[in-house]
């Protein structure tokens, strides 16, 4: 990652795949191995999303669960770069925004500036902490532990310059269903989402919290009370007609 | 001989416990025994004594190849091995049955098991009342 001219680095970037998404979270627990990350504290995190849906095969009313896979958006207008009042934050020349562990001086302005939730204070270094594309895995030539590890293929990860890496072919094969999530938020994030607002409606995108870390009790799943207003009154039973009457 | 003659205490105690040791586990010890992941201390300058993240070196990490105890699947799988510590696993391409780096959720978990702080390490008899917390080492 040390290389001399930023036209000789690699320009990292990702893809997720949100069709292929299984939910299994196996991406949040080998990034907190790999990481350290402590317990209820996330560098990736996967959501859950229940809503009303038509089971195509009967035309039923049913319920669907999405599956949303969050890390780091390695942005290019990065909301925590401009909010860090000691410029710990940085941007290298592969474009991954990292954290310098020895000038964060635990201010949580970046927490607060963060659109994805991605930031969260280490409660051993006590210092902020991020995804940082597993750099240290990179300088090795070996994927990031999320993108080895998925056992559905969610992730593209490559040189957004070669055109023959995996995230250069995602992105020419989806070509406009790739999305930014949060594009709103404006800021041009180098990992991009395929099926926001097809598999995963784009309510999901609030279950993704700004301006705090993750919660470790969000996995928790919607309940009826919150998902039966997307229901029609279940109709009132009506006997059968051959049902025999009592007089 | 009283059994009670010399506890233990904690799951801290639990790797000094000889045989026949009589060790105290009482509720919400384990909660107590907090894992220490990978950290190492800053040795010099203003912030000396604090704890960072160990950077997993994966050029000079031994690669061993096993098979994953997890679950009844046994899962071929690849260990990166630093001063005789599992840091790391992924799937083993060149088994049979895997073909790629993946694993399960389960399986990612593997390396933080040794030093789980809850981990019993030898068989336990209940030797107080129920509840007590008192267990004997038998093997």
């Amino acid at each position: 990652m040390n290389n001399a001219s930023a036209t000789a680095s690699p320009q990292w970037g990702m893809g997720v795949d949100l069709e292929r998404c299984i939910g299994c979270h196996a991406c949040s627990v080998a990034c907190k191995v790999e990481n350290a990350v402590s317990l209820g504290f996330f560098r990736t995190k996967v959501y859950y999303y229940d809503y009303a849906a038509t089971n195509p095969s009967n035309r039923q009313p049913t319920t669907k669960r999405a599956f949303l896979p969050t890390l780091c958006m390695q942005c290019t207008d990065a909301p925590c770069l401009d909010a860090c009042p000691t410029d710990a934050i940085t941007r290298a020349a592969d474009g991954i925004v990292h954290i310098d562990v020895n000038v964060c001086d635990r201010s949580r302005d970046c927490i607060k500036a963060c659109p994805y939730g991605a930031i969260h204070i280490d409660p051993v270094s006590q210092v902020a902490d991020k995804c940082d594309f597993c750099a240290h895995r990179l300088e090795a030539d070996m994927a990031p532990a999320c993108v080895e590890v998925c056992p559905a293929g969610v992730f593209a990860f490559g040189d957004l310059k070669d055109p023959a890496s995996p995230v250069s072919v995602f992105n020419a094969r989806h070509g406009t269903q790739v999305k930014a999530m949060k594009a709103e938020e404006k800021t041009r994030p180098r990992v991009q989402y395929r099926g926001l607002g097809t598999a995963v409606p784009l309510a999901m995108e609030k279950k993704v919290p700004k301006g705090r870390a993750h919660d470790p009790l969000s996995y928790e799943t919607d309940t009826w009370d919150q998902l039966k207003a997307a229901f029609s009154p279940a109709p009132v039973s009506t006997p059968h007609p051959k049902t025999p009457r009592k007089a | 001989m009283d059994r009670r003659h010399f506890i233990k205490r904690g799951f801290g105690a639990m790797a000094t416990l000889g045989l026949g040791d009589t060790i105290l586990l009482t509720h919400g010890a384990a909660q107590a025994a907090e894992q220490v992941l990978n950290y190492t201390p800053v040795l010099a300058g203003e912030r000396a004594g604090q704890l960072r993240k160990v950077k997993n070196n994966y050029r000079t990490a031994k690669r061993i190849t096993s098979v994953c105890l997890n679950c009844s699947t046994v899962c071929g799988i690849e260990a990166h091995v630093v001063d005789n510590k599992v840091i790391k696993i992924r799937g083993n391409p060149l088994d049979p049955n895997m073909g790629s780096h993946m694993t399960c959720a389960k399986g990612q978990s593997g390396p933080t098991i040794n030093d789980y702080p809850e981990r019993l390490l030898y068989p336990l008899k209940r030797v107080g009342k129920r509840g007590e917390g008192l267990w004997q080492r038998i093997s």
